[in-house]
């Protein structure tokens, strides 16, 4: 079963550092950060599932800021103030100490406390707010900071992954650029003495792969990592040479041993790595007439994206060696992957997924997803069959498009901006065919906001995004002036 | 976590013996299984099954078994092998139950599975042996029909359009289907259909009508299976006709049923009623496995195919979506309708005709003790009588109509048949948005809201006197559904709303072998009105609950309340046309996801008259974060307060009710419609972006929006690729907000888990 996600109430892992930022912020001003996190966190808990040390934190923050803020004519009584320290130990250490009791006997919550390095008085102070005396303000004060440390320590510490988003700089670039280089001139190295000696131990190249695979931690895989690889100079080669022809897509051995053995390994060591790597050749082999992105689409920030500009909008890339080469490589993946289990270990990617390669192909018509279609058909005959309506239609629809650029037309713009338009619904029509959207919605007319201001979404415009985000797949900022909370409300009228 | 109540039967009579093991002993058992069965020849009398020794599971599950007595069984029952393993398959998939849960039993570290073996006494002996299953499968012995398809009892029908119509006597069945008598009536939950005219001694004279009106019907796994049982009641044919789907009989099939008919005439005894069935494959409820995988198959019989190869049999097994129980089958749990449960909805049939006030019944009980089947059963024999019953919805955790989170009152004609999410495209008369699967963070809010509800009631007979005085109609009487609480504070709940409700009858569930989870013994002199003035005594009439039936409540346990409150949840926000239900439409589509649905956009700046958010103090500005991608109700306000004023910045925020100067939406002047989902919301063109299934004349009434802690289940968050590949629709993983694949790390990173079953030494 694929692994699924869990739900959590952050937009993004940003929205959790910036909440950590503001609920530890130690400097000028600190009480309106610090109030702020405290404020996200009562959001977050409408949601749900906040994991407990986070709304822990929230609690023993906020009693701190109303013992801090709370003078003059909004003072409290250090009575008052027991109370709430004390409501938040118990509650403190009852949520650490209860998803312990794991056995079907209660187990003392001491032993627990031990168990879990949780300080002994702590628990100490819970027993005491809860059978006996109410702890003094000064012990409650202490303990209150002790906690915070204790829950940066064993919860903020280990939830946050201060490197794993950390923006790619350029000097983390050149690094991975470096590593790649070594493994190249070791595998090459290797190879070269297969030729010649017999004994293929080369403890170069498996060093080399080796540092690629510790140094490098997931999330850097798909924005580092496979840019670097798909640039010439990675399985592409630099050599034009080198690189299949159009006409016969088919990599050369050498190339392919170079690069096996590290492809092999980071298959293995990282389980997203086969769908990235796959997502990206393929997003390569499609050509989009604006390719300007919006840089507000690949992250939250910009000195992100500055650092791996280079890379994007490479014109190299749009050759066709470039693109026959990226070719290639899928048909091999394919292929190798058609091939039954005996081999399966020879394979250089597991568990490719055909059909994914399937449907972006369908969806983005061209010379070279077409190619793509006909190794897959040729691999799987099954399949083959099912997409050969597909794969007809595409080929008529790219020879008009090909003859048009061939002869001289002489049509006016009317008439081209029709052709476009059949052309355009047309190749809609495959791909919603090919997706088997049959949407039975219902009959609504309505282009303008109605008068209540409902309306519907203008279908042509909409694309799927997951929930939380536009349809450009960017998550809205949901920020709202800060003057709002001090505005006087209107008042209404109470019903009792 | 493993949750396990332990259940061994002993069976002196039968020599067989069960045994449990752990998942790593499995391949060595099967072999041996295998090779006794091998041994057995069909013609010695008896066989015994390879005695292993029994694992004691835990002290409870070894005193309860000493408990349970020996049945002795006919011949066509089994006995079976009974550990009941219900099994939380992932954190992310089950979401917390909020209810009280008294006595459940202790974790335990292993799996325990079990085999399961039939044989037969007398010459023949059958011996078959199940391959293990991770689920435990368990036999109510009453799941199985009295019917036996022969080629004399059922006839295929098939027209060129691959209508296939059965034409059969009387079966249980389970899936979706539609039913129709052609001639006789049947029953089933209480409610009777029937043509007009009994069976005729000579068939062949029949002449099929023009237009057969068909009845759908649902019965999927995840409760207990209808049956479907010939009546002798006259029934209002009038009635039956409107509320049934219309399907014109094409001049071929006509025909054909003629011939059929024919066919039926050689068998030997005479039939008291004959229905004919069809396919109600278009309904698309069978689609929802692709978004939760934990409800694969409930809608079939994969794991037991028949396997007669009797013509007949395959005949009646042909329709899709229609599986009769022919066989003892696993997993599988009749709906029973103990006497005591028709006997007193009889005392309330007598009491609402003969009446001229206005007639309520409130439903109390514990929870699974059958209250869901013996509303639906109430409802179902009171409209055999009366064209419109009003039904107060009161429990908001497990409703009968599918909507969690809301008390509803209802009108209702047409007979409930099927689980709640079949039920869930009803429109209420009235509702309200209380936010929560339990009333317990806002219990006054929860009372005043059915105290509104139950002035609309009134309202509604008093004008119905007025009005229908000529058509002697009956006051429309009431049916209250009640929570499944009833300690502490649920307790007070109850005992508001039946003095509030004044019912003429109550209708309490009782248990005689869990005597924990009965009302307690005041319940009696406490439902008596507080004051003298009160003209209504109510009086209390028993029923059974199902628990005690030894036999059958094993079953089902597969499912907890909170999966089916995903599955309802689900289905709710995946239905198509809500209101009038056509044939041949799909009335779910899970084809298409929520990720993929194009949304409705509400201009917050015109539309919205207020946003509410209950249970939790958000500051303003922090609004949007609770708000986005949540599951909300949809509310009318009626009132002229306009408060959005743009902020200094030029800003106009969405207007929000802030708990600390404003009150909950007040029930006087609002009415809830329905839930929907905001699926984003867009600051940039002030508009929310809203999924719900709320047609849109409704859905123009709707001007203010209701956050309170209803989660979705991260199923509906996914695209069709279920978790698997590099993000939901093209979006990376590390971009997609609310869900994260990072491991649970740090003490405390999960949220509050609440355990009410531990056990201190001192107790045991």
């Amino acid at each position: 079963m694929p692994r699924i996600p869990r739900i959590v109430p952050w937009s993004s892992y940003q929205e959790l550092e910036d909440v950590y930022n503001m609920l530890y912020f130690d400097g000028p001003e600190a009480e309106y950060r610090r109030d702020l996190g405290v404020q996200r966190v009562k959001a977050w808990k409408s949601r749900g599932k906040v994991p407990h040390a986070i709304q822990m934190t929230a609690n023993f923050i906020e009693v701190q800021l109303r013992d801090q803020f709370a003078v003059g004519p909004a003072r409290i009584s250090q009575h008052e103030l027991r109370l709430m320290y004390t409501m938040s130990f118990v509650r403190f250490v009852n949520g650490i100490v209860d998803p312990a009791q794991k056995g079907q006997f209660a187990v003392s919550v001491s032993i627990l406390a031990e168990r879990l390095q949780l300080p002994l008085w702590f628990v100490e102070l819970r027993h005491a707010g809860t059978h006996e005396y109410l702890p003094s303000l000064q012990v409650l004060r202490n303990g209150c900071r002790q906690a915070l440390m204790w829950l940066h320590d064993f919860y903020w510490m280990v939830a946050l992954k201060p490197d794993g988003s950390a923006p790619l700089t350029k000097s983390s670039m050149s690094k991975i650029r470096d590593m790649l280089g070594a493994y190249k001139d070791a595998r090459k190295k290797q190879l070269k003495e297969m030729r010649t000696i017999k004994s293929t131990e080369s403890r170069e190249c498996s060093k080399a792969i080796k540092k690629i695979i510790t140094s490098i931690s997931t999330d850097v895989i798909r924005d580092g990592l496979i840019p670097v690889l798909i640039d010439i100079g990675g399985i592409v080669p630099a050599g034009k040479k080198k690189r299949p022809t159009t006409k016969a897509m088919s990599l050369s051995e050498d190339l392919i041993d170079l690069w096996s053995p590290l492809l092999r390994n980071l298959d293995i060591n990282f389980g997203a790595f086969a769908e990235e790597f796959i997502t990206a050749l393929l997003v390569k082999l499609t050509v989009e007439e604006d390719i300007g992105i919006d840089k507000t689409l690949i992250g939250p920030f910009p000195a992100f994206f500055d650092a791996v500009d280079e890379t994007d909008k490479n014109p190299a890339h749009s050759s066709s060696s470039y693109m026959a080469t990226i070719a290639a490589w899928l048909k091999h993946f394919i292929e190798s992957s058609a091939i039954t289990h005996q081999n399966a270990s020879s394979n250089v990617l597991q568990d490719v997924v055909i059909d994914d390669i399937l449907e972006h192909c369908l969806k983005n018509p061209n010379f070279y997803t077409r190619y793509l279609l006909t190794v897959i058909s040729n691999a799987n005959s099954k399949l083959g069959e099912s997409i050969q309506p597909f794969m007809s239609y595409i080929d008529n629809v790219l020879n008009t498009s090909q003859k048009k650029m061939a002869s001289v037309p002489e049509l006016n713009e009317t008439d081209m901006e029709a052709e476009l338009e059949r052309l355009n619904s047309h190749v809609m029509q495959t791909k919603q065919m090919a997706l088997e959207n049959h949407s039975d919605r219902q009959d609504v007319v309505m282009s303008e906001c109605n008068a209540n201001g409902w309306s519907l979404y203008s279908e042509s415009k909409w694309t799927a995004c997951p929930l939380g985000c536009l349809p450009d797949g960017s998550v809205p900022k949901l920020e709202m002036p800060l003057e709002l909370d001090f505005e006087p409300m209107v008042p209404e009228s109470f019903e009792n | 976590m493993l949750k396990r109540k332990s259940v061994e039967k002993t069976d002196s009579n039968k020599k067989s013996t069960r045994s449990t093991r752990s998942a790593t002993r499995k391949e060595k058992e099967e072999v041996d299984l295998k090779a006794a069965a091998g041994s057995a020849s069909p013609g010695s009398p008896s066989i015994q099954s390879p005695i292993q020794s029994a694992t004691p599971i835990s002290a409870i599950a070894a005193r309860r078994a000493l408990e349970l007595v020996a049945t002795t069984e006919s011949d066509q029952q089994q006995d079976t092998d009974n550990d009941i393993d219900q099994q939380l398959e992932q954190e992310q998939i089950t979401d917390w139950d909020s209810e009280i849960e008294e006595n459940e039993p202790s974790d335990a570290e292993s799996e325990a599975e079990n085999v399961n073996s039939k044989s037969k006494e007398a010459r023949s002996v059958i011996k078959r042996v199940k391959p293990e299953k991770v689920k435990t499968a368990q036999y109510d012995p009453k799941a199985i029909s009295l019917f036996t398809p022969s080629s004399t009892n059922v006839v295929k029908v098939t027209s060129k359009s691959n209508d296939e119509i059965l034409v059969i006597g009387l079966k249980k069945d389970e899936g979706q289907a539609l039913f129709a008598p052609l001639l006789g009536s049947f029953s089933a939950i209480g409610a009777v259909f029937g043509s007009d005219d009994p069976v005729p001694s000579n068939l062949r004279n029949f002449e099929c009508p023009d237009t057969v009106y068909f009845v759908p019907m649902f019965s999927p796994k995840t409760h207990s299976l209808i049956c479907i049982e010939p009546t002798q009641s006259r029934i209002n044919t009038q009635l039956y006709q409107h509320t049934a789907i219309a399907h014109k009989m094409s001049f071929p099939i006509r025909k054909q049923l003629t011939s059929a008919f024919t066919t039926l005439q050689q068998s030997s005894g005479r039939f008291s009623t004959i229905i004919a069935v069809k396919s109600l494959g278009n309904s698309g409820i069978v689609d929802v496995e692709r978004i939760l995988p934990l409800f694969k198959g409930v809608f079939n019989l994969e794991d037991a195919k028949p396997t007669s190869e009797d013509p007949a049999v395959l005949a009646i097994n042909a329709i899709p979506g229609f599986y009769p129980i022919l066989e003892p089958t696993p997993n599988v749990k009749v709906m029973q309708i103990p006497t005591s449960w028709t006997s007193s909805v009889n005392q309330f049939l007598t009491a609402s005709q003969s009446s001229e006030d206005a007639q309520v019944a409130l439903i109390c009980g514990s929870k699974r003790m059958g209250k869901s089947t013996f509303s639906k059963y109430m409802v179902n024999r009171l409209l055999e009588k009366h064209p419109r019953i009003a039904f107060l919805e009161a429990d908001i955790g497990q409703p009968e109509f599918g909507i969690q989170g809301v008390v509803s009152l209802y009108i209702l004609d047409k007979p409930l048949l099927g689980p709640p999410f079949a039920n869930s495209h009803l429109e209420a008369k009235r509702r309200f948005f209380i936010g929560s699967i339990t009333p317990r963070d806002d219990p006054d809010y929860y009372m005043a809201c059915l105290n509104e509800l139950l002035t609309t009631w009134r309202q509604e007979v008093s004008d119905q006197v007025t009005n229908d005085t000529s058509l002697g109609e009956k006051p429309v009487p009431l049916v209250i559904n009640t929570h499944g609480w009833i300690k502490g504070l649920g307790y007070d709940l109850l005992m508001d709303l039946i003095h509030t409700a004044a019912p003429n009858f109550i209708l309490a569930f009782q248990s005689t072998l869990t005597p924990s989870r009965n009302l307690p013994p005041s319940f009696i002199t406490s439902v008596v009105p507080p004051s003298s003035e009160a003209t209504v005594l109510p009086k209390i009439l028993y029923l059974t609950s199902l628990m005690d039936d030894l036999e059958a409540d094993v079953t089902a346990q597969k499912y907890h309340p909170s999966d089916h409150r995903m599955l309802n949840l689900v289905s709710y926000m995946h239905m198509n046309h809500m209101g009038k239900r056509a044939e041949g439409n799909a009335w779910w589509d899970f084809k298409t996801r929520l990720v993929e649905r194009v949304p409705w956009c509400l201009d917050w700046t015109v539309g919205l008259q207020g946003i509410w958010v209950f249970f939790e103090e958000i500051k303003y500005s922090q609004l949007l974060f609770a708000l986005n991608g949540s599951v909300v109700g949809l509310i009318s306000e009626t009132s002229d307060e306009k408060n959005t004023k743009p902020t200094p910045s030029g800003f106009i925020a969405p207007p929000f009710r802030a708990p600390a100067s404003c009150a909950n939406p007040s029930p006087k002047i609002t009415d809830c419609y329905g839930l929907g989902l905001i699926r984003t919301v867009d600051v940039s063109k002030s508009r929310f972006m809203i999924l719900t299934p709320l047609p849109f004349d409704t859905l123009t009434k709707v001007n203010g929006i209701v956050k309170g802690d209803l989660e979705l289940p991260i199923w509906g968050m996914l695209d069709s690729r279920n978790g698997a590949g590099a993000g939901i629709t093209g979006v990376p993983w590390r971009k997609v907000p609310y869900v994260s694949f990072d491991a649970n790390e740090g003490i405390g990173s999960s949220a509050l888990r609440i355990r009410r079953n531990v056990m201190r030494k001192s107790q045991m």
